[in-house]
This record gives structure tokens, sequence and C-alpha cells, in this order.
């Protein structure tokens, strides 16, 4: 799976380059997720800007890596399309997850 | 002022066991909801519950195990579409399409798995399971709203 990845200050950037998240690319996903936070990072923006989809395996891998991170950090998400948001709001997962409308956004509200 | 009634259409394809194949009934699906002018939303939703009942019949009735088929039969009609997911694998023991009942801010709690029935039962209008002569088949019902 294709995802790039920048440090903007603490705060790491994460924005997969594939259209999907899906039960194909999955556990993939989560572990790169587990090895940036492994390597440190405890502040992650990510960005879903270029996902038009995801199914209950890629929000599975999404919560996983929340859960990973504990309470010593934070995910938070940007960049969702209002179809994925639905996905988000059915698990009622919008409730876990901090979501912003775009990635400075999501920056500065990690950078307080 | 309505159009006359259509009569049921009914495309059938079949996906051969691999979790990589998924995709492709997901934008099969896609392909069909655009053509009957269904809102984004709508489309994403029916998407999701034909790869979510796709990707249960592979990981639980054939246990990942390639070579196997699962077949997808789309039937639509102006009122509604019903969407029927078959395998010949195990059938499964138990339908729990609960969500967990879980709190937003305990982390540990937070459900990882076992949310593809619950998103199906939350969609859908209505949900079916069968099991007879080896073949299992979840069947979805959603009445049509055009956008």
């Amino acid at each position: 799976m294709e995802i790039d990845e920048k440090k903007v200050g603490d705060v790491l950037v994460v924005l997969p380059r594939e259209k999907r998240i899906d039960a194909s690319v999955s556990t993939g996903f989560k572990g790169r997720m587990v090895d940036w936070i492994n390597q440190g990072n405890r502040r992650i923006v990510l960005d879903l800007s270029q996902v038009d989809f995801i199914d209950s395996s890629g929000l599975g891998a999404i919560v996983s890596s929340l859960k990973t991170l504990g309470t010593e950090g934070d995910l938070v998400i940007c960049g969702i399309r209002e179809t994925v948001m639905g996905l988000f709001k059915i698990t009622r997962m919008n409730r876990v997850f901090q979501i912003f409308a775009n990635e400075s956004e999501a920056i500065e509200a990690l950078s307080r | 002022m309505p159009g006359p009634a259509q009569s049921p259409k009914t495309i059938t394809f079949l996906v051969d066991s691999k979790l990589k194949n998924v995709s492709l009934a997901g934008v099969a699906v896609r392909g069909i909801c655009s053509y009957l002018s269904l809102s984004d939303v709508d489309a994403y939703y029916l998407e999701l519950c034909v790869v979510e009942a796709v990707n249960n019949a592979i990981r639980h009735a054939y246990d990942n195990e390639e070579g196997h088929v699962v077949e997808v039969d789309i039937t639509y009609s102006s009122e509604e579409i019903v969407l029927d997911i078959s395998d010949r694998g195990k059938p499964m023991s138990l339908y729990n399409p609960a969500l967990p009942d879980y709190d937003p801010a305990d982390l540990k709690a937070l459900p990882e798995h076992g949310l593809g029935l619950y998103i199906i039962n939350t969609v859908m209008d209505q949900v079916t399971y069968t099991s007879e002569d080896n073949r299992n088949t979840l069947r979805m019902k959603k009445k049509l709203y055009r956008s």
C-alpha cells in the first residue's frame, strides 16, 4: 500500500495514496501505523483526502492504531469524504476520533 | 408523476475467494448504483454492504481459502434493490448484527472487528440469512430513493 508521510514539527502526517483501505490492505496499513508509533510518533494526522472507500476492516485498522497509541498520544483525521464519513457515523466512530476539514487545521489542533 | 413500474432486472457475477478480488465486486455495485442515479452516499453504503458480505463469506465460510466462488446476484426494480451474496462454505453459526455497546472514551473497549454485520443491518431495510442444500445466502434489501 502506497502511503506518504511527513513530519510537521512533532506531528506526523500520514497520507494514504490508495483509493481504498479495505480487507486486502488493512493488515499492511495497520503494520505501517504501528511501526510509526513504535518509532516514537505520538501525534498523528491521518489524511484521508485520497481515500474514497473504507470498509470495516480498514476502519478496524485505524481504531487499532489509536489503541496502540494509547492515552499518551493522539490520532486525528482530516480530509474525510462525505461518503466515508457515513461509515464513521454508522459505527459511532465520529465520536471517538477528532475530525478536521483539512491538514492545516488538524496539525494546528495537535500542536496546541 | 411516477413512471411506469419497472420489471425487476438481475445481474449475477462470481468472485473468486480472494480478498484482493472483493474490490471488483464493490466497484461493480457502485457502477450499477450510478446507473440507477442513486446518491453518492447511498451508492457507498450499498457497495460497503456487498464488500462486507463478500469479505465475510471469504473469511468465515471459506476460511480465507482461495479457489472457491462467492456469487453476487443483484436484482433491482424502480422500488428496491436486492443483493444476494451466496457461498457454499461453512454456514454462519451465529447471526449477530449488534454493535458492541462501547464507551467512546474507553480506548480499550473500542471494537476493531465484527462490525460488518452490524453495518449491513443498519444500512439495509431487510436482511435474511438462509442455509439450504449446502448453499448459504445473505439477502439484503433496500428501498430506492433516487437523487
